[in-house]
């Protein structure tokens, strides 16, 4: 029995072939890889919320403290959109809390309709969350912010956005990269919520890291059960 | 039952279950598969019943590319202080079953109650819970509650509001009253005494009626005969050296079963060589006979003639002379037991208890207060005292009577039924159903359209207790005031709220009614202080009342009979004996999946009742597993499946009320719904006269065949086969009798709480005594490497039962190095688990676990991440009708070493450096190889879409449930616990999400974690403290403690593999005249 050759003119296919599917693999990941990969996916996510409020001109320039408004950070898993009461201090259009009239910034502003309707309704704003992590994951903020990590090392530089934007990735490689070299990543405590502190000119944010995890037996874990239950 | 004489002749035969004995096709094939046939396929067609694990719902990829879905933050317009949004807070509340109030402490998340558990501070039950507890936060989002008021125009229902009923009951309540009648169940909420007392005063007229299914009449009425008052016995068994359950389930669905349970454990310190002995004489298997040190099963309408016997027997040796109070060997073994009980009893004179069961006759009950009388036990420092019956108005089924005979009569024109469903539960030979008809305004409150809603005019929607103000007073008296963890969901009332209306004609808040009547109670609590510290406490501090001086019981005596000491093999009339059960209690948790589901702790059936009959019964009547019987009596009969229950007294059959609702709603069953109905009425047959115990029944077999969902063979644990299970077990769940283990520990020197220091000990005699010249550290290096040349020292282990000898040999793979501190490690103490399940449930309550529907279970399917193994020993009295049986709490034993671990393709389970077994649910692929490779089967598979997770997968069927009604469901649900999603494998993790909560809640305080701080779900409902939980490093943890005592071992120890929970061996303390296991069935079966 005669052996099954391939003719000859095959052979004009193979190397179509070959790049055929290099190419559509390659075309195939591409795809993938822009529509799943967490920094093509998250990055840059700034939606439209129902208050145009400037992170850049309460926290930047006005410089309040992030924790005057998100005072749960240093409590428990969740920062907290404050409540629109927090706004009503400043913004309180002529509501009388505790016998004393509140300021009245921007009385008039349409901007702050909301707010003002809020804080008489009874009816929360609905603000639309930017940094989303799944279901699955428990992030505890008060884990990290009481243990030196900067709300810079998350959520970026808040004080220069008028809308919040998401800068990093917050990925599974993104987290397990901090917490298997956390060094650079700590800071004193006093300055965890200032987010352009630089470490003093010529020391290595890595040496002071390291001195203040010792100090605070700080050994983040990389169990599945630290972020997964 | 061929294969049960090969069994009764041979001693130490332990056995799961009679289909394993016969090794019938159906064991085999649970034993051999790890997932029995059809496992992976999806059920065909659609049933409500099963609704809940087919709910998928649909997630269309957004239109926002491939992100996840855009969510909404709502925060509050004012934060109450002290909120902290996503951290759970407890509060104080209660819980109340016919006239006893259980203190709980619920747990809230983000305003709404997620968990419940028993108030820590009620220190008279500890901290325990009951199933029902457990499972009473999954009623409240039930979708299936009623959620309006409404009233019948005709045919059709028409919704109305609260106001509408004021002002309908203002046109009924005229004049006096007359021809009103009000049905409530009993309760000893003071408040609603109050409402109820006012009411009366100004409405003479109106009839009060108090009814439940359950009451405890007998025990009153013998009460009242015995001291001539109505007083309810309290039972402290820490302080009883004797006990005698006579068919009552005292560790089991007795109102005081918390406290009872606490003080049983505590009168049981057998590491301080300290045990009371349990006799328990009843005729149907219960917790309470399992834990029994001795147990003879009696029919319960032979039970009056044995406690005679019993009284005549310990007055015969209280007269005669102390030194002669023997047990004659040569006695009938009924006769016998008895003697050794009375021989027992009289030995321990003032420390001492008889309990005779609900059940039994009043005058039964008489009879047990003469014998406590007459052996000293009564007295407010003694095991037994009386309290005062808080809920007793009468006798409740003539209450039921008279309501019926008062319906007949016409002369009541209104009935308001408060709570209570008489069309399902009254005594069927009143035929309420037609007697409410004749009553022309019929008015239901209650929290579902139930069959007496059905057949009313009008229906007001009760509010959950987790919903209302209310208050209640628990077993001891104390007064527990109950908050609401949430504003009503269906704007619902409750039902001193109702009251109020009635009796005032105003809509009232319920509390401001319960503050009335605690202000009313005691000045004091007007201040707003005060009062706010009641309701935080859950508990009117010293509010229990004080022991009743009783009087020296009236004279009397009890018919004599002898019918008990024939063991009813030969009887041709069969008893049968109507229990509470464990899952819907009378019915009223009937649309409870978790109840539903949960094995009953004896019989391990699911989401049926059966009629239970002795083996050898069956064996006579030739009855088989899963056939349906008729039980006839009084020429009314019903068809049951028949389950055949080792220790189930010949002749007697047991069947659980609560079952064959027909307007349960989707899980309990439901005819308008078209849903399966869970079991089957036993209406028909429960008459008055027989309301507990029937005679002269009639059992017929019909042939035809029902499946019954018994997990008790499931997750077999048989690792050498069929052949080698019998020599296993006892591998598994060591126990010995209380005699040996004293005798063990004297002749090895070994100190219980110890097994490190029996070990130190031990060596030094061992080599003359030298051993103390060491210094400490040099002997712990010894210890930590036993196995070179020192074995031939080693001549006894330090552990008991002493199983050692087998296991050697040393692991080959010295597994993974771990973290020295946080060593997580659990212990569950087999010597005081009484079987209740309430671990199950809270574990189920606490992770999230779904309920998967009878035909899932019946697939082995079932998701409990702990389930409670039984094994029957038939070396005992007769055999498999009255075996031994052990309980073991089984759960995944976080091996260092696990072997699930390592054939996980894509490391979804894999170890933290602090010895637990993660299980990363978003990486599970399911190939289920790790389920395969566990050796204590404890992996858990989602077949199906079983929780409601947000899945791609959209069943065509999902449509069934609303939307709205879905996300109600979803509201029980733990946040700190992934929801798992159809094809994900998960198991028992230890409660992590607790473990990393303390962990992060010590480091921001900058705070050790306490060395009992973190406490598992299972271990916070266990009400004997079985379980504990802790850091292994910690020498302070309690669970160091127990892994140190010498009862404790591990589980299939040779795998060495690390496991990071132990188990204490039970101790039994039988009568030395009635041995239960000879002396060496302790050691291993060669």
């Amino acid at each position: 029995m005669q052996d099954f050759h391939f003719p000859a003119w095959v052979n004009k296919f193979t190397l179509l072939l070959i790049f055929g599917f290099l190419g559509g693999g390659g075309y195939l990941a591409a795809c993938a890889y822009v529509a799943i990969h967490p920094t093509q996916v998250n990055v840059g996510h700034a939606p439209q919320q129902p208050v145009p409020f400037s992170h850049r001109i309460h926290a930047g320039q006005l410089k309040l403290d992030c924790k005057y408004c998100h005072n749960t950070v240093d409590k428990w898993a969740r920062a907290s959109v404050p409540p629109t009461a927090t706004c009503g201090n400043c913004h309180g259009a002529d509501l009388v809390k505790k016998g004393a009239t509140l300021a009245n910034v921007h009385g008039a502003s349409p901007r702050l309709e909301p707010v003002r309707e809020s804080l008489k309704s009874n009816k929360s704003v609905e603000w639309i969350r930017v940094h989303d992590v799944p279901d699955f994951v428990y992030f505890n903020h008060a884990a990290h912010v009481t243990r030196g990590v900067s709300c810079v090392s998350c959520h970026g530089r808040v004080d220069k956005m008028d809308v919040v934007k998401q800068e990093k990735s917050l990925s599974m490689k993104f987290c397990l990269d901090c917490h298997r070299n956390p060094d650079p990543h700590i800071r004193p405590l006093e300055f965890v919520t200032k987010l352009d502190w630089t470490p003093p000119e010529g020391e290595d944010p890595a040496v002071i890291g390291k001195k203040i995890r010792e100090e605070l037996n700080i050994n983040p874990a990389v169990n599945c059960s630290t972020c997964h239950r | 039952m061929s294969s049960i004489n090969k069994l009764t002749n041979t001693k130490k035969t332990y056995y799961r279950s009679l289909n394993e004995v016969e090794n019938t096709p159906e064991f085999q094939e649970h034993a051999q598969r790890e997932f029995p046939v059809g496992a992976s396929e999806l059920p065909e067609g659609f049933s409500r019943r099963r609704w809940m694990q087919l709910m998928g719902a649909s997630l269309a990829l957004t239109a926002a590319g491939c992100r996840y879905e855009e969510e909404i933050i709502a925060p509050f317009v004012k934060r109450p202080t002290d909120r902290i949004p996503g951290l759970s807070k407890k509060y104080a509340s209660a819980y109340e079953i016919d006239g006893v109030g259980y203190p709980l402490l619920v747990t809230s998340y983000d305003g709404r109650p997620i968990k419940v558990d028993g108030n820590p501070d009620f220190a008279f039950n500890g901290g325990g819970s009951t199933p029902f507890m457990q499972a009473c936060v999954l009623d409240l989002y039930d979708p299936d509650r009623s959620r309006s008021c409404w009233s019948m125009d005709g045919t059709t229902p028409v919704e109305k509001s609260f106001e509408d009923f004021k002002s309908a009951v203002a046109g009924l309540l005229v004049g006096d009253g007359k021809g009103v009648a009000i049905l409530a169940r009993p309760s000893s909420s003071p408040t609603r005494a109050a409402l109820k007392a006012e009411l009366l005063a100004k409405y003479a007229g109106i009839q009060w009626f108090e009814y439940s299914s359950l009451n405890r009449d007998n025990e009153y009425a013998g009460a009242n005969a015995a001291f001539q008052q109505v007083v309810r016995p309290l039972y402290d068994l820490s302080k009883a050296k004797t006990i005698v359950a006579i068919d009552a389930d005292l560790l089991g669905d007795h109102p005081n079963f918390l406290a009872q349970a606490k003080g049983w454990a505590a009168g049981r310190d057998v590491d301080h060589m300290v045990c009371s002995r349990l006799f328990a004489i009843e005729s149907q298997m219960s917790t309470t006979g399992i834990s029994a040190d001795n147990r003879l099963p009696v029919k319960s309408s032979a039970i009056p003639g044995l406690v005679a016997a019993l009284e005549a027997e310990v007055a015969k040796r209280l007269a005669g002379d102390a030194t002669a109070n023997t047990v004659d060997s040569a006695l009938p073994a009924r006769e016998k037991f008895l003697a050794a009980v009375a021989q027992d009893l009289v030995a321990n004179k003032g420390a001492g208890v008889v309990a005779v069961g609900a059940n039994q006759s009043a005058e039964v009950h008489a009879a047990a207060h003469r014998i406590n009388a007459a052996l000293g036990n009564i007295g407010a420092e003694k095991p037994v005292s009386f309290l005062p019956a808080f809920e007793y108005t009468g006798s409740q089924l003539e209450s039921i009577s008279k309501l019926a005979d008062a319906l007949n009569s016409g002369s009541v024109e209104t009935l308001i039924v408060l709570d209570s469903n008489p069309v399902y539960d009254a005594p069927a030979e009143l035929k309420f159903a037609d007697a409410f008809a004749k009553a022309k305004n019929r008015i239901h409150v209650g929290l579902y359209v139930d069959e007496t809603a059905l057949k009313s005019t009008w229906h007001v929607n009760l509010a959950h207790s987790l919903e209302a103000w209310n208050d209640t007073r628990a077993y001891n008296g104390t007064w527990c005031v109950a908050q609401p963890l949430i504003d009503p969901i269906f704007g619902a009332h409750s039902v001193i709220e109702v009251l109020a209306v009635l009796s005032r004609g105003e809509i009232r808040s319920g509390r401001e009614l319960v503050r009335e009547t605690v202000a009313a109670g005691n000045e004091a609590y007007k201040d707003d202080e005060a009062w706010h510290v009641v309701v935080h406490d859950g508990l009117v501090a010293n509010s229990q009342s004080q022991p009743v001086e009783v009087s020296a019981p009236a004279a009397g005596t009890l018919a004599p009979s002898d019918t008990w000491k024939s063991d009813g093999e030969d009887s041709t009339e069969f008893e049968v004996v109507f229990t509470a059960s464990p899952s819907t209690y009378d019915g009223r948790f009937a649309n409870n999946g978790w109840l539903q589901e949960s094995p009953n702790p004896v019989t391990k059936v699911t989401w049926d009742n059966a009629a239970l009959v002795a083996p050898s019964t069956a064996k006579k009547l030739k009855l088989t597993q899963n056939v349906k019987v008729q039980i006839t009596v009084g020429g009314n009969s019903i068809e049951v499946p028949v389950h055949i229950q080792p220790g189930q007294a010949k002749g007697s059959i047991g069947v659980n009320i609560g079952y064959g609702r027909t307007a349960a709603g989707v899980v309990g069953g439901s005819t308008s719904l078209e849903a399966d109905v869970a079991g089957v009425d036993i209406a028909p047959i429960r008459s008055k006269a027989g309301w507990y115990v029937a005679t002269g029944a009639e059992l017929k077999s019909t042939g035809e065949r029902y499946e019954l969902a018994v997990t008790q063979d499931h997750h077999a644990i048989d690792d050498l086969g069929l052949k080698e299970i019998t020599s296993r077990i006892p591998m598994l769940v060591r126990e010995g009798t209380f005699e040996d283990f004293k005798h063990y520990v004297e002749e090895h020197h070994l100190n219980p709480l110890s097994q490190s220091a029996s070990h130190d000990h031990a060596h030094d005699e061992a080599a003359g005594g030298h051993g103390e010249d060491k210094p400490a550290s040099e002997k712990s290096a010894e210890n930590a490497e036993p196995a070179k040349g020192k074995a031939k020292e080693e001549h006894h282990s330090t552990q008991w039962p002493a199983y050692h000898a087998h296991f050697k040999n040393q692991s080959l793979n010295p597994g993974p190095a771990f973290s020295e501190t946080n060593k997580w490690g659990m212990s569950i103490d087999l010597h005081k688990c009484i079987g209740c399940t309430s671990c199950s449930v809270a574990c189920q309550s606490e992770n999230n676990i779904p309920f998967v529907g009878k035909d899932q279970v019946a697939r082995s399917r079932e998701m409990h991440w702990l389930r409670i193994d039984r094994y029957y020993n038939g070396a005992s009295l007769d055999g498999f009708d009255n075996p031994v049986t052990v309980l073991q709490p089984m759960t995944c034993q976080q091996c260092e070493n696990a072997p699930c671990e390592q054939v996980c393709p894509v490391a979804a389970t894999v170890h933290s450096h602090e010895g637990l077994n993660d299980m990363a649910y978003n990486r599970c692929i399911g190939t289920r190889y790790c389920a395969n490779n566990c050796p204590y089967k404890v992996r858990r598979f989602n077949y199906l879409n079983f929780s409601e997770a947000v899945t791609f997968i959209k069943y065509p069927w999902a449509d069934k449930l609303t939307a709205a009604n879905r996300q109600l469901r979803n509201l029980v649900m733990n946040p700190d616990v992934t929801i798992r999603s159809r094809g994900v494998m998960e198991k028992c993790t230890y409660c992590v999400q607790r473990i990393q909560n303390t962990k992060i809640k010590a480091r921001i305080e900058n705070r050790p974690i306490g060395a009992n701080e973190i406490r598992t779900a299972c271990q916070d409902a266990c009400p004997t403290g079985a379980i504990k939980f802790g850091d292994l490093s910690n020498k302070e943890a309690e669970v160091t403690k127990e892994h140190d005592k010498v009862r404790a071992y591990i589980v299939l120890d040779e795998l060495h593999l690390g496991q990071r929970t132990r188990y204490l061996a039970r101790v039994r303390n039988p009568h030395p005249s009635l041995p239960l296991l000879d002396a060496k069935s302790a050691a291993p079966a060669h």
